[in-house]
């Protein structure tokens, strides 16, 4: 739908959207925002704690802090999630039975008390394929199938990392005083080596869209839907690529919720939106039942699926850097003109062996760390 | 040419104090003109006769002279050019000279009553604003029939004294279309009545000599000398005003504002909705009627519209007795009438006749034009986006025509116009009618109207949407007697949307939705005496609808095929209605409307508890019905009582009460109309909307009735109304009670309008102040909207100020300016955000708790005519114009998205710029 709206736009040639800014309203009183589900798998268990803010509030995230957080089970049974960072609550591997009901209690520092229904756990099943088509963007899709056609509604989070390299090396850097002013150019090292530590880095990246599905309308629960988009000759696929994909079962409500949440608050801004409405989770104040309470608890385990894409596993990918060296003399003038520049390799020598001229390009095409880390992730194969 | 002031010509009078009359004063004079200023005529005078003539033009202003003059001496003639005008004549033959002037004659001699014609009365009445010469139309050829005394009836057979009725067509000379709302009357009466929307009309009075003065909109005005021994027909063929600028007649018979017992009725020609600037310059009627006061939209991309506080699927729109469900086409950017085959709109917002009935909130009715009974005609047009084509004639002459219209885009180019990446995309519509009358003799007729509509349309999205209207309506018109008039309708109408993907092999889809209904009905008027009309009838419609029906495309797809059960029901309804004259001033028209409405199996309908919730949880149990058996009842009486005072000629007052049922809902989510609404009739768990209203207006006509103004109020409740529930899923879903809930509405509102007809510069200037507001308290509904208080409903902007302007400069260039001003229309927005799943989110309360800004727009329009010879194979026209000249970027809509983890708030405008448009049409 919105893609209708923007083809739509340029159809008409007329339409044409404008930023706007909201009218203040009132701050929402803190509203708890509970994320997170309980792990029935094994696995971590997660739950952040936050505070919905207004929306001319600049802050960060308003994190609710030094909570009491439980995993309660029907048996009586409970697990105490203790504050692992700023408002995540975590246990590493609930021993979970079964055939009994899970929520999540919550009380506050206020001494308010929050809890979710009861669920039984719903096993997730395994994510089959990640699979890409590219004709010349790359689409990615995720596959799964329950042989057992009962799972019908699926969450999934990616979180992609790519390997990328420093247009040029440098063996160079500027001389500076004490004021920090350019004085001069030099060799990094004595033994004019370049620099390896800014030359190969990583990035990591996290989708931040709710990406669900369903195949309650199919005859069989199996799923092949979209679920990252790399467009063409981006730098992502230029020395190697990697994406996890982590997959959720959800039951009917927690669905039918998130697919609220993502109307909302995602597909906006068609001809034909639907009107925003009021987000009812699993998560009640126990105090007062009309309170909003952001969120919907669900008991499921995880899987999750990596793949890697190598720039030669596709076709005619034409990542290019994008980058140019510009010939700089090598004297304090130039030098300081060219200095929103980065130095990279020597061009001319005097006859001395003195540097006569020098090669310089723009600080990102030379130094990887300005858009990522020079820190290889564990699960790196190479 | 001389001029000379009176104060002259008053001198010259005491020099010519000797002159004498002399009867063969100069040669004879032959001269046929038509329309014409009195320069011109003058000038031919003056070299036929070789008379001066000393007279001030100013005086003439702009009168417009049509006379035939046979081989007749001067003052034959003069008098024949003046007579019945405020202008007098003298003569003077020994100096040949010939003075003209206003109100006084000249006297050129004592008593001697030189041209005893010259002197005669002198207390004429007042000239009109717009000056009002109709009487000279005895002149032309058709005098002989305007003076020629028909009898009807027979002598012998009339007995005593006694009422008669007459009873007759008006139709056009030219053409032979029937006149719609011509007007007969008796003149220095109150005695009269204007034709149905056949060219029929019926009139009650005593036996004896009248004359009928006839006069109808874009007419000639004529009139008949009847003298009436008992009942009888008359048939009447009008001319057609091909200019009709300076040759409107104004005059008491024009007031049928101030005295029709209706009110909150508003009425547009085809030529009022020409003269409106629209976006793509092609005349659009559903814009045109958002002109007039009550009536709002969302938004411009929407076709629905919405009446005094009603939804818009509480507008019964007709086409010739065809329900339209879907009256856009492309986004609503295009209403589906082909403006080449409209003749006229009218809109009932208060006042619904009786004879309307199952929605709450106005009846749209939009008629088509006969087809020309005389020759084969035509006209196309050409826009930017669109074209259309039409042709008409006869079949067999006087008896049988036809018309047939076509519209359809060419949208191909400017698609091919985007870049690479929207190659894909297509939209495309046409429509196509078809109407065809016949006339089997004096008392059958027989009317056919076929319609069909076609929109599909994918914008470089793999999902392509696509609907269709189709109507086929067969009407009988019999009139038994002058006194009795008949009309048997049936039809079929049928909506059908379809939604279909293919680009996913697993998920390829297509999604059918259609309303289907059988509908007939028989319609009488019986023109009791001349105080009584009644009108009564019975209606009955049969509903299918298939309100889903998914299944998959290709081997590949693993989509299930799912069908929401068909449903079905009937509505049908019997009225009685009576207009009563009881004094002249005081006018009544009392009806009712029973309508008896069944809910049909086959059908399994969701069982509820009382009292709780309607929802998935609650369901205890699903009870089946067989083919045929009767689910589900309601019914109920409806009111319609309306009656007008006339204090004064010009000025009345009139009050209504209505109310009104609805068994079919359109259920939507959306802010506008989209394809993808879906339609449900009434069952068990959904109840039918009910609402009432009361109103009181007041209606004054100014400069002899050439200015209409109104004042209206209205108050108007409404029960059952169905909104949404939050979150809810309108499609595919056969337990659709769970997602709405039942709403109370109430509705208020003032509306102001003047208006100017006629004239060089006409138009009207409206302001309406208006709220509808919806609670929805029942707590047993699970979820308490807004808390229960009340909230604006999506449609609901106090403020609306329209005006619509056209000025003609001449006969063939006319401009034309509107201007449209109201306030935003209410949105619910974000009160705070929170992060969640990675991503700041917008965080939704109160509906409907905040406005978009205010709307304003201006457009212009230019249109420039052809010649306007009557004799020639065509005639052309352009419309070039601006739309919203003032470029403001009017919010269609304002949305709060999470964008790369941040919530950002976008107005959206549909024409955010200004969009010069022309159209080309042509005629023959």
């Amino acid at each position: 739908m919105k893609k209708l709206f923007y083809s739509c736009l340029v159809l008409l040639t007329l339409g044409c959207k404008q930023r706007f800014d909201p009218p203040v309203t009132a701050p929402p009183n803190g509203y708890l925002v509970v994320d997170g589900i309980i792990n029935s798998g094994g696995g971590p268990t997660n739950i952040r704690l936050s505070r919905a803010i207004s929306l001319s509030d600049t802050s960060r995230i308003k994190y609710e802090r030094n909570a009491v957080v439980r995993v309660e089970g029907d048996n009586n049974s409970f697990y105490v999630l203790p504050e692992s960072s700023q408002g995540l609550y975590s246990a590493a591997g609930l021993p979970l039975a079964n055939n009994v009901k899970y929520r999540l209690y919550v009380r506050t520092t206020e001494g308010k008390e929050y809890t979710s229904d009861y669920t039984t756990a719903i096993k997730t099943p395994a994510i089959d394929d990640i699979r890409w088509e590219q004709p010349e963007d790359l689409q990615l899709y995720i596959n799964t199938h329950d042989p057992q056609n009962k799972t019908r509604y699926y969450r999934w989070e990616w979180e992609e990392t790519w390997e990328f390299h420093s247009a040029y090396t440098t063996t160079l850097k500027y001389l500076r005083n004490s004021f920090g002013e350019i004085t001069g150019i030099d060799y990094l090292y004595p033994n004019m080596m370049y620099d390896t530590m800014n030359y190969i880095c990583w990035k990591t990246e996290y989708s931040t869209n709710l990406l669900i599905g369903s195949s309650a309308k199919l005859s069989k629960d199996s799923i092949d839907l979209p679920i990252h988009f790399i467009p063409h000759a981006s730098e992502k696929v230029s020395q190697l690529y990697s994406i996890l994909v982590r997959q959720y079962a959800l039951s009917k409500a927690g669905y039918e919720f998130l697919q609220k949440m993502k109307k909302n608050t995602e597909q906006t801004g068609t001809l034909f939106d639907a009107q925003p409405s009021e987000l009812k989770g699993n998560i009640h104040a126990n105090s007062n039942p009309n309170e909003i309470v952001i969120g919907y608890v669900e008991v499921c385990d995880m899987q999750e699926k990596r793949i890697f894409i190598k720039p030669s596993d596709l076709l005619a990918w034409g990542y290019r850097t994008g980058c140019m060296e510009l010939k700089v003399p090598n004297n304090v003038d130039s030098i300081r003109a060219y200095s929103y520049l980065h130095p990279t390799n020597v061009a001319e020598l005097t006859p001395r062996g003195d540097i006569a001229s020098f090669y310089a390009a723009d600080v990102s095409c030379v130094l990887c760390t300005q858009r990522g880390v020079h820190i290889k992730p564990p699960f790196w194969p190479r | 040419m001389r001029r000379l002031s009176l104060i002259m010509a008053l001198g010259l009078l005491l020099m010519a104090g000797r002159s004498t009359a002399q009867r063969t004063i100069s040669n004879p004079i032959n001269l046929i003109v038509s329309d014409t200023a009195i320069d011109v005529i003058i000038q031919e005078f003056e070299r036929q006769s070789g008379y001066h003539f000393y007279y001030d033009r100013s005086q003439f202003d702009s009168l417009r002279f049509s006379i035939v003059i046979n081989n007749q001496p001067l003052d034959k003639a003069l008098e024949q050019t003046f007579n019945n005008t405020p202008f007098h004549f003298t003569v003077m033959p020994d100096r040949q000279w010939v003075f003209l002037t206003k109100g006084a004659s000249i006297k050129t001699s004592l008593p001697d009553n030189f041209f005893a014609r010259a002197a005669k009365d002198t207390a004429r009445r007042d000239v009109a604003a717009v000056p009002d010469y109709g009487d000279k139309k005895k002149v032309r050829a058709d005098a002989s029939i305007e003076n020629k005394l028909f009898e009807i009836g027979s002598k012998n057979n009339s007995g005593g004294p006694g009422t008669v009725t007459i009873a007759g067509h008006i139709r056009n000379l030219k053409s032979g279309e029937p006149i719609v709302g011509a007007t007969v009357s008796i003149p220095n009466t109150s005695i009269g009545t204007a034709t149905d929307q056949y060219g029929y009309f019926s009139l009650t009075i005593p036996k004896g000599r009248y004359v009928l003065n006839i006069q109808g909109i874009g007419m000639k005005d004529t009139r008949r000398q009847v003298m009436l021994y008992t009942g009888g027909k008359l048939d009447v063929d009008m001319e057609e005003r091909v200019v009709s600028l300076k040759e409107v007649i104004v005059s008491a018979q024009k007031v049928a504002n101030v005295r029709n017992v209706q009110m909150g009725t508003e009425r547009l020609t085809i030529r009022a909705i020409k003269q409106i600037p629209t976006a793509f310059g092609e005349a659009d009627i559903i814009r045109a009627v958002l002109t007039l006061p009550g009536v709002k939209s969302v938004g411009e991309a929407s076709t629905g519209f919405n009446v005094r506080g009603g939804s818009a699927d509480q507008n019964l729109i007709l086409f010739n007795d065809a329900t339209i469900y879907n009256p856009s086409h492309f986004f609503g950017f295009f209403s589906a009438f082909n403006p080449d085959i409209v003749k006229d709109v009218e809109l009932y917002k208060s006042s619904i006749p009786a004879k309307y009935g199952g929605r709450l909130s106005s009846v749209l009715d939009i008629s088509s034009r006969e087809g020309n009974k005389k020759e084969i005609t035509g006209s196309a047009g050409l826009g930017l986006i669109t074209s259309r084509f039409n042709i008409e004639g006869p079949i067999q002459k006087d008896k049988t025509s036809f018309i047939l219209g076509a519209r359809t885009t060419y949208a191909k180019w400017l698609l091919n116009l985007l870049p690479d990446e929207y190659e894909n995309s297509k939209a495309s519509f046409y429509d196509v009618n078809l109407h065809i009358s016949h006339q089997f003799n004096n008392k059958n007729n027989l009317y056919v109207t076929g319609y069909t509509s076609k929109d599909r349309f994918n914008l470089n999205n793999d999902t392509t949407y696509g609907y269709n209207n189709s109507n086929v309506v067969v009407k009988w018109k019999h009139i038994f007697n002058n006194k009795l008039t008949g009309f048997l309708t049936a039809g079929y109408d049928r909506y059908a949307y379809h939604i279909q993907s293919e680009k996913n092999e697993i998920n390829a889809y297509k999604l059918n939705f259609d309303i289907n209904q059988l509908n007939a009905k028989a319609d009488f008027t019986w023109y009791l005496t001349p105080a009584h009309t009644l009108d009564f009838g019975a209606s009955t419609i049969r509903y299918k609808l298939n309100p889903g029906n998914y299944g998959p495309i290709g081997k590949e797809s693993l989509i299930v095929a799912d069908d929401v059960a068909a449903e079905q029901a009937q509505e049908s309804a019997i009225y009685l209605s009576e207009k009563w004259n009881v004094t002249p001033e005081l006018s009544v028209q009392a009806g009712a409307r029973f309508s008896y409405f069944q809910y049909l199996g086959p059908g399994n309908i969701n069982q509820y508890p009382k009292g709780l919730p309607k929802n998935e949880d609650n369901i205890t149990g699903v009870k089946t019905y067989g083919k045929g058996d009767v689910i589900q009842t309601y019914n109920g009486p409806e009111w319609r009582v309306s009656a007008r005072y006339l204090v004064t000629p010009t000025f009345s007052v009139k009050a209504g009460y209505n109310t009104q049922r609805q068994y079919i809902h359109m259920l939507s989510n959306t802010t506008a109309i989209s394809p993808t609404d879906i339609w449900k009739l009434s069952d068990p768990n959904i109840k039918p909307q009910y609402g009432d209203q009361v109103s009181l207006g007041l209606y004054k006509n100014l400069r002899s009735n050439s200015i209409e103004t109104s004042v209206e109020v209205y108050y108007k409740r409404i029960k059952n109304y169905l909104d949404y529930k939050s979150g809810a899923n309108l499609v595919m879903n056969d337990h659709i009670e769970t997602d709405v809930i039942g709403t109370k509405g109430k509705a208020y509102g003032l509306e102001l309008m003047i208006k100017k007809q006629n004239g060089k510069l006409n138009g009207w200037i409206s302001y309406t102040y208006s709220r509808i507001l919806l609670t929805m308290d029942d707590s047993t509904s699970g979820e308490l909207l807004n808390g229960g208080k009340e909230y604006p409903a999506n449609y609901d902007k106090p403020h609306d100020f329209t005006m619509v302007g056209n000025y003609r400069f001449t006969h063939r260039f006319s401009i034309s300016l509107n201007a449209t001003y109201s306030t935003g229309r209410p949105i619910t927005v974000p009160i705070g955000r929170y992060y969640y799943g990675g991503s700041w989110r917008a965080l939704y309360a109160d509906r409907n708790a905040y406005r978009i800004p205010d709307y304003f727009r201006t457009d212009f329009a230019m249109i420039l005519e052809g010649n306007h010879k009557v004799k020639q194979k065509f005639h052309n026209s352009w419309t070039f114009g601006l739309y919203n000249i003032t470029g403001r970027k009017n919010p269609y809509s304002v949305y709060f998205t999470s964008e790369n983890g941040r919530v950002n708030g976008y107005k959206l405008s549909i024409f955010g710029n200004i969009i010069p448009f022309i159209n080309y049409n042509i005629r023959f």
